[in-house]
């Protein structure tokens, strides 16, 4: 029950600090209203017992959003939000799909009967139970497993997606886009969590890919940043509509 | 029971670093001196710079605080005796070490100040000179222990010190902690004479209590970690363990907070040259030397 609820409250707070990073014109808020997006997906990470994960999301995350924060105030052209501009474009668009993406996520999320039928109690007790899986011995103890607690993550993990979705599409700048990526991969992490936790819990062997997903994100920013500090330097902005031509 | 010991055990500890500080810096002991600063502190006006960022102007200093005390939380004073024993204490250490830097970031932003400003950027090219510094030695302490819990690693330590067995990794990560708790010859952060004080020079009364208390916090942290990852934590022979930490914890930061003060302040572009060429290249020899070891002594 505390699991429900501390999974709950963090993945509410990871999406509306996601949400966050695309209301506010501060630049340096946004990038921090990122990390305390990516730092309750770590919290969460813990709250589903996935403890060496939750600590590298927490560690990596801090790091990963401090360097975006840097970049921004480098290129974008009112960091400190003060001016109000409008950093928007094709807002409508944007917010169908987001919309369209977040509901479908939902509704992929709650609807099928993704719990199994058997209490995980069962299967695990020494026999090889129905499914027949090798277990070592020594195993952690069964883990008292709700069965709501699946679809709750992959709510969060879809509403994380769906404001992914809204920031890559609506933002013009190449930063923030690359934060709506972000949002994005971390919704996908929720889901893999989730599903090791709630599957395979007795197996790490499920979290190689989420660590494949973390790598990632660190890769992504990385040649972004590359591919934004060329332009920059080439163009003097980064801004994706001034990027509409192939010349120069 | 045993976390108000802890409690107490914290709060002495820091203001014995405190007394630590002010006597490395005036040579006299003052032991009530730590207390007057405070109240007195308290007691003046507390001035808001204009036009800040608000909510990153107060944040910054909690998460000093936060950051500082979770860290400690992992570290143990004896056996059994720490606030959280998780299996992953020691990357929770670097965790939370990562988010000084975000609460220095957050100070060097939001007082519209252009001090403040350089300084909070300045520490971040020196996160990423330090960082690697940091991680590596402990996966190496790691890897001697067979585990990420900071008790298993006091433990690994009973035949032989980490500072005997890998004094490499020892000499990186006492420079290392000196740099993420940014004191000489590694505050560039602060900078008291070249950036007039640098990301908490804007801070005043109250706040700057919390950002003080942070720093000691922080201070009694990397202490401990250096204790108990390389000086073997509470093992010794005669006294009981609790006194043993405490006694090398204190030595440790006496250490880290005279150290410095021989040496002028590293500027960011040496620092980040010595980390990259010299300290990672020393941070991956000490990883295969504490390998070799480790399948010497396995086989031998």
């Amino acid at each position: 029950m505390q699991q429900v609820v501390a999974v709950v409250v963090f993945g509410l707070a990871a999406v509306v600090l996601g949400a966050g990073v695309f209301r506010t014109s501060s630049m340096v808020r946004s990038a921090l209203s990122l990390l305390g997006s990516m730092a309750a997906l770590g919290a969460l990470f813990l709250a589903l017992e996935a403890e060496f994960l939750g600590v590298l999301q927490l560690m990596m995350m801090a790091t990963e959003m401090a360097i975006m924060a840097i970049f921004m105030v480098m290129y974008m052209m009112d960091p400190g939000g003060l001016g109000k501009m409008e950093m928007a474009h094709q807002k409508r668009v944007a917010i169908a799909f987001g919309v369209i993406a977040g509901l479908t996520g939902v509704a992929l999320a709650v609807l099928p009967a993704w719990a199994p039928d058997v209490d995980f109690r069962d299967s695990r007790t020494g026999h090889s139970g129905g499914d027949g899986r090798r277990h070592r011995c020594g195993d952690r103890a069964a883990p008292t497993v709700t069965s709501e607690l699946l679809p709750i993550s992959l709510a969060i993990g879809a509403g994380l997606f769906g404001i992914g979705i809204y920031g890559v599409l609506s933002q013009t700048n190449l930063v923030m886009i690359m934060m709506g990526i972000e949002l994005m991969l971390g919704g996908a992490l929720v889901n893999l969590v989730a599903f090791w936790r709630l599957l395979h819990p007795d197996n790490y062997a499920g979290q190689v890919f989420v660590l494949l997903v973390m790598t990632l994100m660190a890769l992504d920013m990385a040649v972004g940043f590359g591919i934004a500090t060329a332009r920059f330097r080439a163009k003097g902005s980064v801004e994706t509509e001034e990027a509409a031509e192939l010349k120069g | 029971m045993t976390s108000w010991w802890l409690v107490l055990a914290v709060l002495l500890g820091v203001y014995a670093i405190a007394v630590l500080e002010e006597w490395t810096m005036t040579g006299r002991i003052a032991p009530s001196a730590p207390l007057r600063s405070g109240l007195a502190l308290l007691g003046r006006e507390s001035l808001v710079p204009r036009q800040p960022d608000r909510v990153l102007f107060e944040l910054a200093p909690l998460v000093l605080l936060i950051a500082a005390v979770l860290s400690l939380a992992v570290l143990p004073l004896a056996p059994g005796l720490l606030f959280a024993d998780l299996a992953t204490g020691a990357l929770f250490v670097n965790a939370a070490l990562a988010y000084v830097m975000v609460a220095v970031v957050m100070a060097g932003w939001a007082p519209n100040a252009p001090f403040a400003l350089v300084a909070g950027w300045r520490f971040l090219g020196q996160l990423v000179a330090y960082s690697m510094l940091i991680v590596m030695p402990i996966t190496a302490v790691g890897m001697r222990a067979q585990s990420l819990a900071t008790s298993a690693v006091v433990d690994s330590q009973a035949p032989l010190w980490n500072v005997v067995a890998q004094p490499l990794g020892f000499g990186l990560f006492s420079l290392a902690a000196l740099a993420v708790a940014f004191l000489p010859p590694f505050d560039l952060p602060i900078a008291p004479s070249e950036l007039a004080g640098g990301v908490f020079g804007e801070y005043t009364g109250a706040r700057l209590v919390i950002v003080r208390l942070g720093r000691l916090v922080l201070v009694l942290s990397l202490a401990t970690a250096v204790t108990v990852f390389y000086l073997g934590g509470w093992l010794g022979p005669v006294l009981p363990p609790w006194a043993w930490t405490s006694i090398k914890v204190l030595a440790v930061a006496a250490t880290m907070l005279s150290a410095g003060r021989y040496v002028p302040r590293v500027t960011i572009d040496l620092m980040l040259a010595w980390a990259w060429k010299l300290g990672i290249p020393l941070a991956l020899v000490n990883i295969l030397w504490v390998g070799i070891t480790l399948l010497l002594a396995k086989s031998g």
